[in-house]
């Protein structure tokens, strides 16, 4: 990891938002928690961010609006869905907003590091 | 008595007269003629016995007499004198006591014209009354001494159809209807006959007429005709299917026959015949024209629900009812299946059963309706289910993959820390606290579940389970009777009533029902019988689920798990939901096998205290 690489978790529930920081910090990658998707778009070093992890579901501003306001801003960042509740209409809104990947709630750990992997690779 | 003795007395001395007159007058010649006033004086008594004695005493005492003054010399005159005279007497007393008996007979008469109920009264020539008996004093309401004498025409103001008196004339008599009017005012119509009374000459001396009153009777037909009409109208002209039936032969076969079977049935169906039939009803079972019903009998429209249904008609006439409902089914001419609900009314006093109105009101439509009804109903359970289902199923995805994906992320991590070339214990023990505080949170959102399903819309109120069983067979009644399945219900008397949700145990009802409907309709050959019986056992009250199908085919205990299920279209979930709704009152379920084949499931229910 020669450059600096911030692995953003976005998950309104603490419990959750621990266990995937604690999984990307154990492969030794550095993460920074967000509870909401405003939290993350103030958030000062936008641009050390690699990749995004968000849950779907959350007050205030869903992932999906997420999404379309971090197009809307021309930040090239992948962005990884999780949720509990999957939907095939979300899963295609997403996808077709380029999203990188969608992943169901419990999510595979593996998995998920698997693509983030992948997202910082590009 | 007295005139009689009086009358004795007279025709004694009267005799004695005669006899003195006899010996001793010196008149020659026939004096024992005058006995022949005695004889008439001793008719006056009117006693036939006195009259013959009278007579045979005077011929006697002609014979002493003649004795007497011509024992000297008896031949000759004086003899022919003896005959002649007892000849008179003998003449007298025959024709007194005919005359006695045409006048016994005379007065036999008049004292009928009295005694009867009818109006006797003669006119004369020139109209005036002459004879009013006491059947006219009362029809008419003026007594003798007022009626008689006063012309009959100013008195009666009679009105008749047609010309009595012409007629009378011609042939002599003359009856029919005629008008008058009473004392009081009122006009009455009488039904009368007229005869003439004529001398030995021919000549009319005027007329003899008796009557009677048929006001009251005229009145009577014409109200029952009118009525008679008034029905015909409303039969015809109603827009429901209207038929009149004749049973009489039917109810012959029947009261031969002492039961009511299938076979019987059919034989009287076969003697009941259609006496008529309005334009609905030809148009309900499809034939050209009221002439193909009338004269036949229903027996070519019928169905085994229609045998059914007329066998309880049957059963209910002979019980001595005389309105009765049924619902039946016919096939009509086109091959259409018709409901119908039939009203059957026994026609004035018939005890012959030859005038039965039949009104056979089409619910086609309104079982079809209903029937669509049921079935969008059961549909949107359905959907309400899964609605809810899904709904409870998203809920229960969100909340507890959350905390599983915590644990799995945790874990995972766990082991990498611990992989590490310097395992870091301080983040798996961390790591291990939040799986422990996850594995908790789950635990909660289950008990979350499990309180809001207890709660949830359960509404307990005290419940009376004989009307429970009641309202839930109401519900089912036309799927039932769909599948031909017969419910009986029975219940202990003094039942307990139970505390609990009355849609959930009627959901219960419902799906026992549908299964025990399920499992007869699986089994064709067997009895189509299902029994519901509620009673108390202990402080529980049990409701028993029985029926004809084809029993359990598994372990009655394995019944209830959810999913299981013996039946190829079944939810499977239908038992272990009312396993759940009667376990969550308090109670508890179970099934078996009936020896007589067919199955049993019991729920019993906490009585309330």
């Amino acid at each position: 990891m020669s450059r600096t690489c911030l692995i953003a978790i976005v998950d309104d529930d603490p419990l959750v938002r621990d266990s995937i920081d604690s999984l990307v910090r154990s492969e030794g990658l550095a993460t920074a928690m967000f509870a909401g998707g405003h939290e993350l778009l103030g958030f000062g070093r936008t641009d050390e961010v690699g990749c995004v992890v968000t849950d779907l579901n959350m007050p205030g501003m869903t992932g999906l609006e997420l999404q379309g306001e971090v197009v809307k801003r021309g930040w090239q960042v992948p962005i990884i869905f999780m949720t509990a509740f999957p939907t095939p209409e979300a899963q295609a809104q997403a996808m077709a907003a380029g999203a990188m990947r969608f992943l169901a709630k419990p999510v595979d750990p593996d998995e998920l590091l698997d693509a983030i992997a992948e997202a910082i690779a590009r | 008595m007295r005139s009689d003795r009086s009358i004795c007395l007279a025709a004694l001395i009267s005799g004695l007269t005669v006899l003195a007159l006899d010996i001793f007058s010196p008149l020659q010649g026939a004096v024992a003629v005058l006995y022949t006033s005695t004889v008439l004086i001793a008719s006056w008594s009117n006693r036939r016995a006195a009259t013959v004695m009278a007579g045979i005493a005077c011929s006697v005492l002609t014979f002493i007499g003649f004795l007497y003054s011509h024992w000297d010399a008896p031949f000759g005159s004086p003899a022919m004198r003896l005959g002649v005279s007892l000849f008179a007497i003998c003449m007298i007393t025959m024709l007194s006591v005919r005359h006695r008996s045409a006048r016994d007979t005379l007065a036999e008469q008049a004292r009928m014209l009295e005694l009867t109920h009818d109006t006797v009264v003669v006119r004369g020539p020139d109209d005036t009354i002459q004879y009013w008996n006491e059947g006219a004093e009362q029809l008419y309401g003026w007594t003798r001494a007022e009626a008689l004498g006063q012309s009959a025409q100013q008195l009666l103001q009679t009105q008749a159809t047609g010309d009595p008196k012409t007629v009378i004339d011609m042939v002599g008599s003359w009856s029919g209807e005629i008008s008058r009017v009473r004392k009081d005012g009122r006009r009455i119509l009488l039904e009368s006959r007229w005869l003439a009374r004529l001398d030995h000459l021919g000549r009319e001396t005027g007329i003899f007429e008796t009557s009677a009153d048929v006001t009251q009777q005229r009145a009577e037909a014409a109200a029952r005709r009118q009525s008679e009409e008034r029905y015909h109208t409303i039969f015809h002209a109603a827009g429901l299917p209207m038929l009149e039936i004749d049973l009489s032969a039917a109810r012959a076969t029947m009261a031969q026959a002492g039961t009511v079977d299938i076979e019987v049935i059919n034989r009287v169906a076969a003697k009941a015949t259609v006496r008529d039939a309005n334009d609905a009803a030809v148009q309900l079972f499809g034939v050209a024209g009221a002439q193909g019903l009338i004269g036949h009998s229903l027996l070519r429209f019928h169905t085994p629900a229609a045998e059914q249904s007329l066998g309880r008609l049957l059963r209910a006439l002979a019980a001595g009812q005389r309105d009765i409902e049924e619902e039946a089914q016919f096939l009509t001419e086109t091959g259409a299946l018709v409901d119908v609900v039939l009203r059957l009314t026994l026609l004035e006093d018939d005890e012959s059963w030859s005038r039965l109105l039949m009104l056979a009101v089409n619910v086609t439509e309104r079982n079809r309706l209903h029937r669509r009804m049921a079935q969008a109903q059961s549909e949107l359970t359905e959907v309400n289910r899964a609605t809810t289902l899904g709904q409870v199923a998203a809920f229960i995805a969100h909340e507890i993959n959350q905390p599983l994906t915590a644990i799995t992320a945790f874990a995972s991590s766990g082991k990498r820390w611990l992989a590490r070339e310097a395992p870091d214990a301080v983040e798996v023990a961390d790591c291990l606290n939040k799986i422990a505080l996850s594995g908790t949170r789950a635990a909660d959102v289950v008990a979350r579940v499990r309180r809001l399903f207890r709660k949830g819309e359960s509404e307990q109120t005290e419940l009376d389970v004989q009307t429970l069983i009641r309202e839930t067979a109401g519900l089912l009644d036309l799927e039932l009777r769909e599948s031909a399945v017969t419910l009986h219900l029975s219940a202990a008397p003094d039942l307990p009533r139970i505390t609990g949700d009355r849609i959930l145990l009627q959901q219960v009802l419902v799906n026992l029902i549908l299964n025990a409907r399920k499992a007869i309709s699986q089994a064709p050959e067997s009895p189509r019988d299902v029994w519901i019986d509620a009673f108390r056992q202990g402080d529980m009250v049990t409701v028993e689920v029985a029926d004809s199908g084809t029993g359990l085919l598994s372990d009655p205990r394995e019944i209830f798990e959810p999913f299981f299920s013996s039946r190829d279209d079944g939810m499977g979930i239908g038992l272990a939901i009312s396993r759940s709704i009667v376990e969550q009152h308090g109670g508890a379920i179970q099934a078996a096998n009936r020896e007589e084949g067919g199955a049993r499931f019991r729920f019993s229910i906490p009585a309330a205290t």
